[in-house]
């Protein structure tokens, strides 16, 4: 099915494609099993930003009022892209992990699975 | 028995009243004078066969209306002229009516618009009537609630910015969304929307339920607009049923399109309807109905039934409703820790709720809320007390079709966060749901236009890049939003009740 | 299975004869009472009729009346000069 439209076109661009970043990207990205922040979080990244650093200095200190945050080791972590396994490599880039804009990235920490034993 | 019709009978009087008033054009080409029914590709027979089944003509229309709004007027009248704000059952309470105010009352607008523009666009002149009809109904909605809430105004945060808010804030961004697809499909779809999916199968919902909750809650303005309104709604949802019943009857290749768009409105709606049951749950400090339980009324009974009644058509339950009916006993609680922890963003305050009300959610929702969402509350509930207050300071993904945050979880695991992900033009698009997701890839044409708020944030059309930026450009205070107790509101209110001699409530 | 229609109305004076006259034309309806609201459910059909709801108030009515106290309903609509009727149509 596409959509239905009197015309002779119906064509526009996406109102979040990356050209309207000025170079930054989207990213999207949720630690499983810590619900009591409620969503993934989106952030405007640069594209040259280690991955280690994006974790470590914008990532993790979102979850601060979490207990689980002074305990995380990322390296130990489970990690998923678009819902798909996925390894990433701290020390490299986003753009040199194959992180798009609009990435959809998933951690799971073993042995951090939030608060109550039910992932809050 | 004694017989009644003396005069024209109710039945003459509607063929006579909303039959014959047009014309064949000869001139002009029918197709060019009504060029929007037909690229849907519904196929109409015979446009007499749209029956009003109250037979209302425009005699009896402006009598009943004219007795409802006296009826209303004179009890908003009262209302202001005798304080009734004293009467509401908490402060607390005034938060629903925030909602309704920003995100209700602009939709009653809106479908004002959408009924103008279906009066004018389909060749049945039976059904340009109804429409014509309803058009003025939901200007009457709209009005109202706004003559309704402005006692309110006077003494409670968070109403004064409505028009500037409905465009700008991003909680607001979801029953916008909602409407204004429905608006920009064609007017078969609109009505399918808006008469059938909406009004028939879900604002029972919100009109019933919730409004019998403002009348449980002392809040006589709201009660009085809100049955007021549904008066009307009833013979919209009547209508509802009827203009399908009468597409489906006219010819067999409009039952997969109508099919098609009752799989996605009730989704749509179901999307939406969570933040009336989160007032249910949580605004409401005297209980009615949890949502649990008014879904199952209103949904699993009521909407079953009507499914039930269309199967005839060859009609099916609309998709992903197993998927509804397992998150009944989720929704609000993942709904009202989202408005919890964002609330700094919002024109609303929100609380943690006391002892007495965790307990009647435990007893409506069982294990579940016990396990999960009570221990949760009470997490927070520490954080506040060690003046921790917890808010959420970073932007959430929000799905590209509800533009509801993606709080909500798997279908069969309620600790993991669902969100999947469609590609179109190059550029990867985030859904909440199957539900959703379906949606965006019958149309990725339309929903890649969806202006999303944290991505227009992010590209730097809202005014800046902080929270702090982001308030000032929906001209909210810093007053406006938080926690509630410790508000402007809840000082007021323990003012007010410390005159009257009552107990003051501290954060429970 | 899922099969009652309802009709709901307010819970004021004006509301009351036509309740009255439902319990009494309608064997098997069930009247729930909530804040303000009346809903009164019933199995497949449920009728009004014009008839009754005059016994019960006293003096003639219109049924076309109800759209004063009408709040919602279920079910396909039927409505002439001498009743109304929702039922469906399984």
């Amino acid at each position: 099915m596409a959509v239905k439209f009197i015309g002779d076109s119906y064509d526009f661009p996406c109102a979040n494609q990356v050209e309207n970043y000025g170079g930054d990207m989207n990213l999207y990205i949720v630690w499983d099993h810590h619900l009591i922040y409620c969503a993934p979080n989106a952030y405007r990244v640069p594209v040259n930003i280690k991955f280690r650093d994006f974790l470590e200095q914008v990532f993790a200190p979102d979850y601060k009022q979490h207990p689980d945050a002074e305990k995380v080791k990322w390296d130990e972590g489970v990690w998923q892209m678009e819902n798909e396994a996925w390894t990433p490599d701290f020390d490299k880039t986003l753009e040199e992990n194959n992180i798009a804009h609009n990435s959809f990235i998933r951690v799971n920490t073993p042995g951090l699975e939030g608060m109550h034993g039910v992932g809050n | 028995m004694t017989t009644k019709a003396k005069r024209l009978n109710m039945n003459q009087k509607y063929q006579l009243m909303t039959r014959g008033l047009d014309w064949e054009t000869t001139y002009q080409d029918m197709d060019d004078v009504f060029p929007y029914d037909k690229y849907e590709g519904i196929k109409i027979k015979d446009w007499d066969k749209w029956q009003d089944p109250f037979r209302l003509t425009v005699d009896a229309y402006w009598k009943y209306q004219s007795e409802k709004e006296r009826k209303l007027y004179a009890i908003l009248d009262s209302v202001a002229q005798n304080n009734s704000q004293l009467s509401i059952s908490d402060a607390r309470y005034m938060n629903a009516v925030k909602i309704w105010m920003q995100g209700v009352t602009p939709l009653e607008y809106n479908a004002f618009r959408g009924f103008c523009t279906l009066g004018r666009g389909f060749r049945g002149a039976g059904a340009r009537v109804a429409c014509q009809f309803q058009a003025i109904d939901e200007m009457r909605h709209h009005q109202t609630q706004i003559h309704a809430f402005s006692h309110y105004n006077k003494f409670f945060n968070g109403m004064n910015q409505q028009s500037r808010i409905r465009d700008r804030a991003w909680y607001l961004s979801i029953p916008k969304s909602y409407f204004e697809d429905a608006m920009t499909a064609g007017p078969f779809e609109f009505i399918t929307a808006i008469s059938f999916s909406f009004e028939y199968v879900l604002t029972n919902l919100l009109f019933m339920p919730f409004v019998s909750g403002a009348a449980y809650n002392g809040d006589l303005a709201t009660t009085t607009f809100g049955f007021s309104a549904q008066s009307d709604e009833s013979r919209h949802m009547t209508l509802g049923l009827e203009i399908i019943k009468f597409m489906l009857e006219q010819h067999e290749d409009n039952v997969p399109i109508i099919q098609g768009w009752l799989d996605k409105w009730f989704w749509r709606g179901y999307r939406l309807l969570g933040l009336v049951g989160t007032m249910m749950d949580y605004m409401l400090p005297k209980k009615v109905m949890s949502w649990r339980q008014a879904w199952e009324i209103y949904w699993e009974e009521n909407g079953v039934a009507l499914f039930n009644d269309l199967a005839r058509y060859g009609i099916k339950m609309p998709k992903h409703h197993e998927t509804a009916t397992k998150e009944k006993n989720r929704i609000t609680h993942e709904f009202w820790s989202t408005i919890y922890q964002f609330s700094h963003a919002t024109a609303l305050y929100t609380w943690i709720p006391g002892n007495e009300e965790l307990d009647w959610l435990s007893a409506e929702y069982g294990e579940l809320f016990d396990t999960v969402y009570r221990p949760r509350y009470e997490y927070w509930k520490e954080l506040d007390d060690k003046g921790e207050r917890f808010f959420q300071e970073r932007l959430p993904v929000v799905c590209n079709v509800c533009q509801i945050p993606i709080f909500h979880t798997m279908p069969d695991d309620p600790l993991k966060n669902c969100c999947l992900v469609s590609e179109y033009k190059g550029t990867k698009h985030q859904m909440c749901s199957e539900g959703c997701l379906d949606i965006f890839n019958n149309e990725p044409e339309k929903y890649c236009q969806a202006y999303i708020p944290p991505q227009q944030i992010y590209q730097g059309n809202c005014g800046g890049a902080t929270l702090d930026d982001y308030r000032k450009w929906l001209h909210i205070r810093d007053e406006d939003t938080g926690e509630y107790y410790g508000s402007e509101d809840h000082q007021m209110w323990e003012k007010w009740k410390a005159q009257a001699g009552k107990p003051t409530d501290e954060a429970a | 299975m899922a099969e009652n229609v309802f009709i709901a109305l307010q819970n004021n004076p004006d509301a009351q004869p036509i309740i009255e006259a439902i319990i009494q034309d309608n064997e098997h309806a069930i009247v729930n009472e909530s804040p303000g609201m009346v809903k009164i459910d019933c199995p497949k059909r449920l009728v009004i009729k014009r008839e009754t709801v005059e016994e019960k108030l006293g003096r003639e009515f219109e049924l076309q009346d109800i759209h004063l106290t009408l709040i919602s309903l279920s079910g396909n609509m039927d409505e002439d000069e001498d009743e109304i009727v929702l039922q469906w149509n399984f």
